[in-house]
């Protein structure tokens, strides 16, 4: 309960950060001596906020659409023979950094969000795919044994059983997918994704640590914000797992 | 592993992908010619030369072989040979395709179609699933695909194509980068390597040490790491400017110690993992008989700890090395240079050709280091 409430208070200092940054050209200027514009003020940093947060979470929902049904088929009987393909998908996605896979999507989609969108997808539904096939492989036989034994069908097996049993698994596959998703839309904005990672490759490209700093500071309190918040969920989920348990 | 199961799994498992690798070229075209460099592409016909013919005919073959050769699973490497045989007399239908449709000399320029890649991204994944059916790593057999594909570039076969045009006119850049992307890379683990095995060794038995390098190495790996480039670069920046003698040294601001010092931090963590994981295999037992032997802890570190849990360190060591490489593309951003000063070159100017002669040597590189580590810990560990 205390720790939901730290967090409420750094998000709350997060979003006062991003109202205080355009505003605090003395506190810029004097970092910045000999930058002439040191204040990023081309877009709002909530604008850039919303849609690096948009980009990020729409691409985990669509992964989780794809990834959660394709690891649940890989643990059945029937699909189980199919699993070495995720893990060559997998394998393959290892030898490619993220940036690549943006920069090679770039041409056949043009600028904008959509190439990130599709490296996004990519990159969050490996690890939701492998916590999904882990999380249910490593369900307990005689938990299912005795979900069978009370007659449950196949689909209250897994809904009542299996799915719950792996939610820890679950969460932390999502954790990493959020946070690769989060990191790998800041990189977007080479592609011309608006996000946090905006300032970042604005300042980079025009010689004004400025506004690299401005985004880099944003873009990584996000990270850590969303990590901890994932952390917090995951765990409140296993202390109530400890309950059913007790 | 006789199960007879497994030959009908290797079959259906590499069928899809050999009928969708058949059928992409037809469906979505071999090859696309554009007239001069503005205009854009339009699929082209195969030309119906002899040459070609006989290069469509063996990556026919193939295709067919591919799903049968995963038939003995005693013999489950056969399916990634074939599917190596099949990239590349995929790629000798494209080069010698493009060399009948392009007059040599001209402005037209030809590159495989999205057919064309499509089924060579299929047969990658192919040839990944018949490393998986038999658990092993990919990397060599992708990495025999990009060789040969070098050795038919070598051969003068794949000329007519854009991307080899483009390279022939950055041979020395693209060397360059290489060799750039492979200092960036091999320093940034040197170093993680430096810090994470002493603290590593110290913490086997402090779990204060442990408990924080841990949390500090995981809280590292959150930050993304266009963001950690950036946040170093100020400091940098300031450190050079006070101290000129750093600044020569090559640690100013931007260039390659951000990049160097980033990369390391993201390195941190796998290894903690993989070396203190390591220094556990060793059982308890036999590190108490050790004591009472008389060994220093040191002795204990290296005569017991180290060479029992070497399989586990290599495997740790692998998947930073391929971290290493993937990342060090990223050092371009901060003007660190590497094989990423390419790829954002060709992104700026939207050019694909220019964006894949970056990326394609990196996941070379990427396979070279996983392949290589991999034997590696083979030849340690033969047993496992």
């Amino acid at each position: 309960m205390r720790r939901a409430a730290w967090l409420g208070a750094e998000i709350l200092a997060f979003l006062a950060a991003l109202w205080a940054a355009p505003r605090a050209e003395r506190l810029w200027s004097a970092l910045f001596p000999e930058v002439s514009r040191p204040t990023y003020q081309q877009e709002s940093w909530f604008t850039l906020l919303g849609s690096h947060l948009a980009l990020s979470l729409l691409a985990v929902l669509i992964a989780a659409a794809l990834a959660v049904p394709a690891g649940i088929l890989a643990t059945r009987r029937r699909g189980r023979r199919f699993r070495p393909v995720l893990d060559a998908v997998f394998a393959l996605a290892q030898s490619l950094p993220p940036v690549a896979a943006v920069a090679v999507a770039l041409p056949l989609l043009g600028f904008g969000a959509a190439p990130t969108l599709l490296a996004l997808v990519l990159y969050a539904a490996l690890p939701l795919l492998r916590a999904t096939a882990s999380g249910l492989e490593a369900v307990p036989a005689d938990a299912l044994e005795a979900a069978r034994g009370l007659g449950l069908s196949p689909f209250q097996r897994l809904a009542q059983v299996e799915l719950p049993l792996a939610r820890p698994v679950l969460l932390s596959g999502l954790r990493v997918a959020v946070t690769l998703s989060v990191a790998t839309t800041a990189v977007g904005a080479i592609a011309g994704a608006r996000c946090l990672g905006t300032p970042i490759i604005s300042g980079l490209a025009n010689a004004n640590p400025a506004y690299v700093l401005q985004g880099a500071l944003f873009t990584a309190w996000l990270a850590l914000l969303l990590d901890r918040a994932l952390g917090l969920l995951a765990a409140e989920g296993g202390s109530r797992m400890g309950e059913l348990v007790a | 592993m006789r199960d007879p199961r497994n030959a009908a799994t290797g079959l259906l498992v590499l069928l899809p992908f050999a009928l969708g690798a058949a059928l992409a070229p037809w469906l979505l075209g071999w090859i696309a010619v554009a007239p001069n460099r503005l205009l854009s592409a339009r699929i082209a016909p195969l030309g119906a030369t002899g040459p070609v013919a006989i290069a469509w005919t063996a990556y026919h073959a193939a295709l067919i072989a591919l799903p049968l050769a995963a038939w003995r699973p005693a013999r489950a490497w056969m399916a990634e040979a074939v599917g190596v045989l099949a990239a590349l007399a995929l790629l000798a239908v494209v080069g010698l395709g493009a060399s009948a449709a392009v007059p040599p000399g001209g402005l037209a320029r030809a590159a495989p179609a999205a057919g064309a890649w499509v089924a060579l991204l299929l047969l990658f994944l192919a040839i990944s699933t018949g490393a998986a059916l038999r658990g092993a790593t990919p990397a060599l057999p992708l990495l025999a695909v990009l060789g040969g594909a070098v050795l038919l570039g070598v051969s003068g076969l794949l000329d007519p194509l854009s991307i080899m045009r483009e390279a022939l006119g950055r041979g020395e850049e693209l060397r360059q980068a290489l060799a750039e992307h492979v200092i960036l890379s091999f320093s940034a683990l040197l170093l993680a390597l430096a810090l994470s095995i002493p603290l590593s060794a110290l913490s086997i038995s402090r779990h204060g040490l442990e408990a924080g390098f841990l949390s500090v190495a995981s809280g590292l790996q959150v930050i993304p790491a266009i963001a950690l480039f950036g946040l170093l670069i100020v400091p940098l920046a300031a450190l050079g400017a006070a101290f000129p003698a750093l600044r020569e040294m090559g640690l100013g601001g931007v260039g390659p110690a951000p990049a160097v010092i980033g990369i390391t931090a993201y390195l941190l963590l796998p290894l903690a993992r993989g070396l203190l994981a390591g220094f556990r295999v060793a059982p308890p037992a036999l590190v108490e008989a050790a004591l009472g032997q008389g060994l220093s802890p040191r002795q204990i570190l290296w005569q017991l700890r180290v060479p029992l849990g070497a399989g586990v360190v290599l495997g740790a060591l692998r998947l930073a090395a391929v971290q290493a490489v993937g990342l060090a593309t990223l050092a371009a951003l901060v003007g660190g240079g590497g094989l990423g000063a390419i790829v954002l070159q060709g992104v700026g100017q939207l050019a694909a050709d220019l964006i894949l002669l970056g990326v394609l040597p990196v996941l070379a590189l990427s396979l070279a280091v996983d392949a290589g580590i991999a034997l590696l810990s083979r030849r340690l560990a033969p047993e496992e």
